[in-house]
């Protein structure tokens, strides 16, 4: 430790203790008394000296030999050392060790969602409606939390159903889906389509034409609405014999290819086009499962084959 | 308006991980850490007091450190939460803890003002020496000081939420 005097009581004291104030040292309280009569003077003016032999944190004495300089501050080898390192308080690393628990034990606490999220996304991208309905039950499995799913699952058996020409069993998982998700246009064109394949199922042809057109009046650019318009007429034509339903068959079978044509979706529209020309030819309703395993290859390609 | 200091209680674990983050920075790169306040009820909320630093790297670091662990923190935490809330709308106190964690450790990723400064400071002396690279600073302290500003619109609390929120709603 080094001592200064100060220029006004003439005492010894600890540089820390002493001000520089128009060139004179002060000591504290001398600089105070100072300050009272010297108020043009102001305080950034009063520095305060630094004895370079104490550390400023530990307060250790280096005798005469001044320590480094951190930061405008004496400090000594130890606590160099221990500000360069400075190590994080215990509660800091439990904090954080805790934060990291926390967020591990939630990956592994939340890791059925993500396994149901990859079987709702390998749905999206399902071979057919039989797949995606397995792989919303496999995520409802998963996520019983998540009614939707288990809705989601038999929205696809219903699409299932109309697929395998089971409209009245796909109509009633339809309105259970739609009792138990919130109201969607999907959903109601579903119902629609299954209601067209209850009508024909029941014969009520005149229903169906009804439903069918609603349907494509709806979805004017939709070849199978309106491909399914074709069908009901080709039905009235099949009951009644009236030409007039033939030829309006006719008429919307064109306007299908037309709209299959522009979409670049012939081979859908071949499907329709092969069971409504049948009809109108032979006036015999067969529905899709009949016709397909009656004609294997197709009715027009049959008779090509007939012909040669 | 509500007041910052509340924000702040609201949102400490955020302020603890910042200050813990400059202090991180500081450990990494041997700067002597002087002074250090994780948390308390004022302004600033929080501070770590470093020696003066020459290495423009070393200054970079410290300043911008807590913008990214903070926001890598966000994203880490929030994502455990974010598939059963988002996707399946299902409601469990932990999934809310866990976005409340990463939120508000996400909406004190910016660097403030005053780390700005002193980045801005050394950027300064490091150019003054030749080191071109340093020229990077005015951008980031501009855009520091965009964010701070925008602080008082709620941008921070929008940030967390984006990058807690928004980022996996896109990469989803």
């Amino acid at each position: 430790m080094i001592n200064a005097e100060c220029d006004h009581c003439g005492k010894t004291f600890s540089p820390n203790d002493i001000f520089l104030v128009a060139d004179s040292k002060l000591c504290t309280a001398c600089a105070e008394e100072f300050h009272k009569t010297h108020k043009d003077i102001p305080i950034e003016e009063f520095k305060r000296q630094q004895d370079r032999t104490v550390c400023v944190n530990c307060r250790k004495d280096n005798g005469s030999i001044e320590f480094p300089i951190m930061a405008g501050q004496p400090v000594c080898e130890q606590c160099t050392a221990f500000f360069k390192n400075r190590p994080y308080p215990p509660w800091i690393k439990l904090a954080m060790a805790g934060l990291a628990a926390i967020v591990v034990f939630s990956f592994i606490w939340n890791w059925r969602f993500v396994q149901a999220y990859v079987d709702v996304k390998s749905a999206a991208h399902a071979a057919d409606a039989n797949q995606a309905s397995k792989l919303f039950r496999s995520a409802a499995a998963k996520v019983p939390e998540a009614k939707w799913l288990s809705t989601m699952a038999i929205y696809f058996d219903g699409i299932q159903m109309l697929m395998e020409d089971k409209s009245a069993e796909a109509l009633k998982l339809f309105n259970f889906c739609k009792a138990n998700f919130p109201p969607t246009p999907s959903m109601d064109d579903m119902i629609a389509t299954a209601e067209i394949g209850v009508a024909f199922d029941n014969k009520d042809y005149d229903k169906f034409l009804s439903l069918a057109i609603q349907k494509q009046n709806k979805h004017p650019d939709d070849t199978s609405a309106v491909a399914g318009v074709a069908s009901a007429y080709a039905c009235k034509y099949a009951v009644t014999g009236n030409e007039q339903f033939k030829q309006q068959s006719l008429d919307f079978l064109k306007k299908s290819k037309t709209i299959s044509e522009k979409q670049g979706d012939l081979k859908r529209f071949e499907e329709y086009e092969d069971r409504i020309l049948y009809r109108l030819e032979t006036r015999e309703i067969l529905g899709r499962k009949e016709f397909n395993q009656k004609f294997p290859n197709g009715w027009k390609k049959q008779q090509k084959e007939q012909s040669k | 308006m509500i007041p910052g200091f509340l924000v702040a209680i609201v949102t400490f674990p955020g302020v603890i991980v910042h200050e813990a983050t400059h202090m991180l920075f500081c450990k990494l790169r041997g700067v002597a850490v002087l002074d250090v306040c994780f948390f308390r009820i004022g302004n600033p909320c929080g501070y770590v007091i470093h020696e003066e630093i020459d290495d423009f790297g070393a200054s970079f670091l410290i300043s911008v450190g807590p913008f990214i662990i903070n926001s890598l923190l966000c994203i880490l935490i929030c994502s455990p939460a974010f598939v059963p809330v988002r996707i399946f709308g299902v409601q469990n106190p932990l999934s809310y803890f866990l976005l409340w964690l990463g939120i508000s450790i996400g909406m004190h990723a910016f660097p403030s003002t005053v780390d700005a400064k002193g980045l801005l400071h050394n950027a300064k002396k490091a150019i003054a020496s030749g080191n071109m690279l340093a020229l990077v600073a005015y951008p980031v302290v501009l855009l520091i000081y965009v964010a701070n500003i925008s602080s008082m619109f709620w941008g921070d609390y929008l940030y967390g939420l984006a990058i807690g929120l928004g980022l996996p709603s896109l990469l989803l």
